[in-house]
């Protein structure tokens, strides 16, 4: 449930940057935040840095942020050899699986502020080495009383109220990748990527059956190869009170690579309250 | 019939003054006296007598007082006094004068057993027998008084209750009296026959035992440190629901566990470091799951010693405490049972003789669901229910005088469920299903009075299953399964040799060996580095696993004056998974009394403890882990205050090392990497004073009052700081009080102030971690900050009713009755900007109903 000023989400494009060995120069990196405010559309700043990472916490809060950018979360981010070298030296696994810098996003709106994490792999640019690709979500199905439909990221729906639709989402092609690692023991493993979704809503509707919120209603994940995929969707989500409203939906491919959509809704009253014996229940407006 | 009566006044045993007299030169001495008439009903059965009699005499030679402070039902005082008083004597004499005198006399009744001739009765005789028996528990009453009213014929019951007597046929009435009973009266018809037993049922009438109970003999194998609880006074303890094992936790040196308990944390070590045995076997699990009761049921606990520390060389392989259960025999005079019933368990409990030489003990308990906490849940709210059932027998027979053999089979069944929501396309469920059988054979075989040796096989199965699936996040929400199937095999083997009352050796063997077969298909954390969700890696594993480990053991005791002293060595050798360990524990403990109510004790030892199975695991564990190892050291004093009272007062430290702590992997610096997951890294520390003041169990009131001050800190390796275990509570205070004010009635009450757990408090700027979509803060060293002290008052009322056949107990449970909210965790929202509170139990009754006979 968003209620306030979130950060869902921090993409980084490519998700996993090669850098030269040698030099330790890397191309930027394209940073964006999906920041969320169910108060509507005003003025916001959103700053950048990176720094090497900490087990805990967030950057020293002496560093001066290094990118600040008003109104859109969009922002390129080159990482400096130096930092890239510092962080390969600090890390106790000298690089494996890549030199991880942390960059760390805070976004302002007004006197209100929030902060968010996120680590950038940095990766030698050898021969055999095969980064991490983005990936993107391109829409949900919904299965509901109205039938089967697509609807395309950024796309709107109807939900009357008391109803309940089941969503699954839709990635684009290709965007569960196939990899080899070494493992820390020595072996060479064989791995796909397992996207993992969190679902976000603003009030007057929620994730699970309707009046019964059920824990982890509001996360899934993709069914993995040769695992059974729900027939109808992956969760459900009712329309609690005539309102407008959105959803986001979050995906991670568990490398480092994060897509976003998001749908409007709109949820209308057609039900009759002098009839329906939900309706005190469910729409504080026919009170 | 006994011939005549002779009472006889035998002799001044010494005309000794009470006060000293100087000069007192001639004792008074007996000139004439009358013969006290010999009570009939003790002349009947036989009975002679002493009674003593201080005299006072004048300077005449007359008795001027007497006092025969021997009071007797028979009435042999007062016969022998109303003789003393008529007597003359001649007097004492001071300096050749005579002189007033005390004396002491002893006024003896002895029966002539000449035969007298044959007396033919009046009226014909018949036979008569029959039994007295304690209305409620069917308990023989010894040495009753059985007496044929206005016949002067009277009877005394034997050991099993039993009397027998000739009286004339016809009505004739019976009185039985007998101590702390009510007097009874019946009639009986006295025929030619062989009438079937009488049997006659007393009602109490003084406070007293109200159990079956025998008092177990104390084991002279075992060290003092030890805290040994008897069967009636673990019958009633507020908050434990007739739980006998609950009852330990209200013992200094144990931690308070959030709700109903279920761990035992010994002085700041993990549970799992506490060592849990039935008649000196190890079982898997004390307690049943999710904060169930004990494994063994209450009828079936003879009794049970609790080391907090300073255990002998007869127990192994636990780093901390040592709890101890001596499961209890069949009785020998009759079949006695119960059946008890509560909302969430019923159990069933019967014992008893099997010819004279062996006795038999059954038990069993079955849970279910709690029927309100079916009718009050919401469909599909996540639920987890819980089901166990538990089993006991035992046999015993004494084929000789010098041998005892006994046959005991023991197990436990639990298993839950837990459905609910999950992560979308996996829905959860989590099963788990634990188990686990005993049979113990024992032999005992006392070759003499100095020498005695016994030999226990035993062979166990233990059963494990789980599965889960929408349980973690990302890959780790796949189902998954787990099924292990362990047999046992056991045996422990003792001797010991005395050489008269200073010197005692004892020795033994003490063989554990587990062969387990497992068939798992489990995800687990590869060895990877991941971003946000951990990778996980299904693996299909099935095999067999043996882990096995003998201790050898020896330790003589030495008794010199006022001096104790025992020394002991263990050697312990473990075994798995291709490695083997050799550990030598030696352990010494003294006492020294300092006079007869007050003693000190010292003791010091090394402990050895294997790892876990899962630590040690290819897969998730590290094969190549060592032993873990503790030392423990004490030292205290305890003192009597009479017969009741007693205090106790510990000090002790306990230094671990080696622990077990999850490692992180390393790079080598050559391009490979070390990822051992587990490593011997971690040290602990614990010191701590206890104090027991405890009054014994007694007619109507018995209790203790425990206060433990402890400090409790582990390091879990070398990049890490020093923390306070995760139940470390530097003070914690247990009153415990029971009370009967009739035999039928009992109040019991427990009042526990513990110092809050010890919690990582977050303190500082939330950030969102865009990897894994969780926010994360800053905390306080764990520790900086306790919850609140917590504080609560339990109460128990027990009512009996009492047939001759059989008693109803009724009782009620009331839990902090103060309804006071302890805070027992501190939960925040996934943004770490608003907080609640979870509190432990509140008001809670529970009643529970129990028929035994």
């Amino acid at each position: 449930m968003v209620s306030d000023l979130r950060i869902l989400a921090v993409r980084a494009d490519p998700p996993e940057v090669l850098y030269d060995p040698v030099t330790f120069v890397a191309p930027p990196v394209s940073l964006r935040a999906l920041v969320v405010y169910p108060g509507g559309p005003s003025e916001q700043q959103v700053h950048l840095r990176a720094c090497v990472p900490h087990p805990e916490g967030p950057c020293p809060p002496d560093q001066p942020w290094e990118v600040t950018a008003d109104g859109s979360s969009d922002m390129q981010l080159q990482v400096l050899p130096e930092k890239i070298r510092a962080a390969l030296q600090a890390d106790p696994l000298a690089g494996y699986g890549g030199v991880r810098v942390q960059v760390e996003v805070l976004v302002e709106r007004g006197n209100v502020s929030v902060t968010a994490s996120k680590l950038l792999l940095f990766s030698p640019a050898l021969p055999g080495v095969v980064p991490n690709h983005s990936f993107s979500l391109t829409g949900f199905a919904l299965s509901g009383s109205g039938g089967d439909r697509v609807v395309a990221d950024e796309g709107f729906i109807e939900l009357p109220v008391s109803e309940t639709v089941w969503l699954r989402p839709l990635l684009s092609p290709g965007a569960q990748e196939t990899y080899q690692v070494t493992d820390l023991a020595g072996r060479t493993v064989q791995l796909t990527e397992r996207i993992s979704y969190s679902f976000f809503t603003m009030p007057h509707a929620q994730y699970g059956p309707l009046g019964r919120p059920v824990a982890g209603s509001d996360v899934a994940d993709e069914p993995a190869p040769g695992d059974p995929v729900p027939e109808r969707g992956l969760v459900t989500l009712t329309a609690l009170a005539a309102a407008s409203s959105r959803l986001w939906l979050v995906a991670r491919d568990g490398r480092g690579g994060e897509a976003w959509a998001s749908l409007a809704v709109q949820m209308p009253d057609r039900r009759n309250c002098s009839f329906d014996f939900r309706c005190p229940l469910l729409d504080f407006g026919c009170l | 019939m006994y011939g005549r009566l002779r009472p006889l006044l035998l002799a001044v045993l010494g005309a000794l003054p009470l006060r000293a007299q100087q000069g007192y030169v001639a004792s008074p001495s007996l000139l004439e006296w009358k013969a006290a008439d010999y009570p009939m009903t003790a002349l009947l059965r036989g009975i002679e007598a002493d009674i003593p009699c201080d005299l006072q005499i004048s300077a005449a030679g007359t008795v001027e007082r007497t006092d025969c402070d021997v009071s007797d039902e028979a009435g042999f005082a007062r016969g022998a006094r109303d003789a003393l008083e008529q007597a003359t004597f001649a007097p004492g004499r001071l300096r050749g004068q005579p002189a007033p005198s005390h004396v002491r006399f002893i006024y003896r009744y002895l029966v002539n057993r000449e035969r007298a001739g044959p007396h033919a009765p009046f009226v014909p005789f018949g036979e008569v027998r029959g039994q007295v028996l304690s209305q409620g528990t069917r308990l023989s009453v010894a040495g009753a008084d059985v007496i044929a009213q206005g016949l002067g014929i009277a009877t005394s019951t034997d050991a099993r209750g039993r009397w027998s007597m000739s009286l004339p046929r016809g009505s004739q009435v019976l009185v039985v009296i007998a101590p702390d009973y009510f007097r009874a009266q019946e009639r009986i018809e006295v025929g030619p026959g062989a009438p079937e037993p009488d049997i006659v049922y007393l009602r109490r009438s003084a406070v007293s035992d109200l159990s079956i109970t025998v008092p177990g003999e104390k084991e002279a194998r075992l060290a003092p440190t030890k805290e040994t609880i008897s069967h009636e006074e673990l019958r009633n303890v507020p908050g434990s629901s007739g739980d006998p094992l609950r009852v330990i936790e209200n013992l200094p040196g144990l931690a308070r566990i959030p709700y109903t308990g279920g761990q035992l944390i010994v002085r700041g070590a993990p549970a799992v470091d506490t060592g849990a045995y039935i008649d000196g076997q190890q079982i898997p699990i004390l307690y049943h799951l999710l904060n169930g009761p004990s494994v063994l049921g209450e009828e079936m606990v003879e009794k049970i010693d609790f080391y907090p520390g300073g255990a002998g060389v007869y127990f192994g392989r636990s780093l901390a405490g040592v709890v101890a259960v001596q499961s209890r025999r069949g009785t020998d005079d009759r079949w006695h049972g119960s059946l008890a019933a509560d909302l969430q368990k019923s159990a069933a409990f019967l014992r008893g003789p099997i010819g004279d030489d062996a006795q038999i003990a059954l038990g069993a308990r079955r849970s279910y669901i709690n029927p309100i906490i079916e009718l009050t849940t919401e469909p599909n709210k996540e639920i987890t229910l819980p089901v166990y059932w538990d089993y006991q027998g035992r046999a015993d027979w004494r084929p000789t005088r010098r041998d005892r053999l006994s046959l005991t089979l023991y197990g436990s069944d639990d298993s839950f469920a837990q459905v609910g929501g999950g992560r979308g396309s996996v829905p959860l469920e989590l099963g788990k299903r634990i188990g686990f059988h005993r049979a113990r054979f024992a032999w005992e075989r006392r070759v003499s009075d100095a020498l005695s040796f016994n030999i226990a096989p035993m062979i166990g199965f233990d059963l494990s299953n789980s599965s889960s699936s929408g349980i973690g996040a990302g890959a780790f929400s796949r189902p998954q399964s787990q099924r292990d199937r362990t047999f046992s095999t056991g045996l422990r083997s003792g001797i010991i040799a005395r050489q008269g009352d200073n010197l005692e050796l004892r020795a033994g063997l003490d063989l554990l060996m587990n062969r387990v077969s497992y068939d798992l298909d489990i995800l687990y954390e590869q060895q990877l580095r991941s971003v946000g969700a951990p990778n996980a890696e299904e693996a299909r594993l099935n095999g067999v696993k043996v882990f096995s480990s003998l201790g050898e053991y020896a330790e003589v005791e030495w008794r010199r004056g006022r001096l104790r002293l025992t020394s002991g060595l263990r050697l312990e050798e473990m075994h798995w998974l291709g490695h083997t360990y050799a550990v030598l524990d030696p352990r010494l403990w003294a006492r020294f009394e300092l006079n007869e109510p007050t003693a000190l004790y010292a003791y010091a030892g090394l402990y050895h403890q294997a790892p876990t199975a899962e630590q040690v695991d290819q897969v998730i564990g590290n094969p190549g882990l060592l032993p873990q190892a503790a030392e423990q050291m004490g030292a205290g004093v305890e003192r009597k205050f009479g017969d009741l009272w007693s205090i106790k007062v510990e000090g002790y430290l306990s230094r671990r090392r080696s622990l077990v702590f999850p490692a992180q992997p390393r790079a080598n610096g050559d391009g490979t990497y070390d990822n051992p997951l587990q490593l011997n890294s971690g040290i602990g520390r614990s010191l701590g004073l206890e104090v027991l003041i405890r009054r014994e169990f007694t007619e109507r009131l018995y209790g203790w009052l425990a206060y433990t001050l402890s400090r409790s800190r582990e390091l879990p390796g070398p990049w890490q700081s020093w923390r306070p275990t995760a139940f470390d509570q530097p003070h914690i205070f247990t009153l415990l009080v029971g009370w009967r004010p009739s035999p039928y009635v009992e109040f019991a009450t427990r009042v526990r102030i513990a110092s809050g757990n010890p919690v990582a408090e977050p303190v500082g700027p939330v950030t969102f971690n865009a990897d894994s979509g969780n926010y994360v803060t800053a905390t306080l060293p764990f520790g900086a900050t306790r919850l609140p002290t917590f504080l609560q008052i339990d109460f128990e009322l027990n009512n009996i009713w009492v047939g001759d056949y059989g008693r109803l107990q009724l009782y009620v449970d009331f839990q902090n009755v103060l309804g006071r909210r302890n805070p027992e965790a501190t939960l925040y929202d996934f943004r770490f900007q608003e907080s609640d509170t979870v509190h432990g139990l509140p008001f809670l009754a529970s009643v529970g109903a129990k028929v035994s006979f």
